[in-house]
């Protein structure tokens, strides 16, 4: 949605839910820029507890925005996390609505 | 329906930008990778300059054990010559540098290219591989004193290095040409006059392993401080 053809009247657009909580937003920032990523890669660069990421990421999966992959390397277990087309999509979407919304708040200041 | 301030909707998608841009700085970052590769060949060429030396040394002595041995460590460097223009060479490569440059998780990118930075590439590549027998041809008939060896190499390896760290984007590979050029214009002023004889065919050598480490030091640094900036931008922004 253009920020100039938005009036006042016209309803704002919706946050993508899934999307807009700030760990899930950060995972999918982070998995936007790279093909995959594993569990520690993400842990230590977000700065997440092992708890967080994995609930976070798991919500992520069910809406189908991210990819996850378990494998064992020996006896290592090693998840590996990759975003989707749809969570690219949803992901640009949401920046899309977003940038709706605050064109919206500057239009009535 | 969440409302964000104008301001913070804005810093948000900046950060979320950002934090996607670091995470591909990693994963395309393949110094570590380069450092290993370049490691291994530095220690198999020198182990068999040596080991052919000390077999001459050992035939004209009259000595058949250690001629023997020295034989054997040069047909091994032999077949580990070979193995490095296999697959199998690549994949081990690979396993290693990613033990050691996984630091903190692993991450895969894409690399993408530029078309002049491929170009650079080809370029430099071209440069080091007509200097290097014109380089070994002009020492093996002494036209070139051994002392020069290490000044001269470092007139086609710097720039060579220097080419390969723009064409693969990998800033921490300029470390090796600046250590390079810094052994060897050590060399040139004259800080390694006074060693002894014996040093000298090593001195290239030794500026060369000085220049893996401090290459596959840099990478581990740039990682480290990457991951923190990433960490740090996390920690401070998202907050809708």
């Amino acid at each position: 949605m253009g920020l100039t053809k938005m009036k006042a009247s016209d309803p704002a657009p919706e946050l993508d839910r899934v999307i807009h909580e700030p760990v899930r937003l950060r995972i999918m920032s982070l998995l936007a820029g790279v093909d995959t990523a594993d569990f520690a890669f993400l842990r230590t660069a977000l700065g997440l507890s092992k708890g967080n990421l994995s609930v976070h990421a798991a919500r992520l999966e069910v809406s189908g925005y991210i990819e996850i992959t378990k494998t064992f390397e020996g006896k290592l277990p090693k998840t590996r996390y990759r975003m989707t087309q749809p969570g690219r999509r949803a992901l640009e979407r949401y920046w899309e609505s977003l940038d709706a919304i605050r064109g919206a708040l500057n239009g009535h200041e | 329906m969440v409302s964000p301030t104008p301001d913070s909707s804005t810093n948000i998608r900046t950060d979320a930008e950002q934090l996607g841009k670091l995470a591909r700085t990693v994963s395309q970052e393949r110094s570590i990778h380069a450092a290993v590769g370049m490691g291994f060949g530095l220690a198999v060429v020198t182990t068999l300059y040596f080991a052919s030396k000390y077999a001459g040394n050992a035939v004209r002595a009259g000595a058949p054990l250690p001629a023997g041995i020295s034989v054997g460590v040069i047909a091994i460097c032999t077949v580990a010559i070979i193995w490095m223009c296999t697959s199998s060479y690549s994949r081990w490569i690979e396993r290693v540098a990613s033990r050691l440059g996984s630091v903190g998780g692993y991450v895969d990118g894409t690399a993408e290219s530029a078309g002049w930075r491929r170009g650079v590439g080809v370029a430099v590549s071209i440069g080091f591989a007509v200097s290097v027998p014109i380089h070994v041809g002009l020492s093996t008939m002494e036209v070139l004193p051994v002392e020069l060896s290490l000044p001269i190499s470092a007139m086609y390896v710097a720039p060579f290095v220097a080419g390969i760290s723009i064409a693969t984007r990998n800033p921490a590979l300029f470390v090796f040409p600046l250590t390079y050029g810094a052994c060897a214009a050590a060399s040139v002023a004259g800080y390694t006059a006074g060693f002894p004889a014996w040093f000298r065919p090593m001195e290239t050598a030794l500026a060369m392993g000085a220049s893996v480490i401090s290459t596959l030091l840099a990478g581990l640094c740039m990682r480290l401080y990457t991951l923190k900036r990433m960490r740090r931008l996390s920690r401070r922004g998202f907050k809708i």
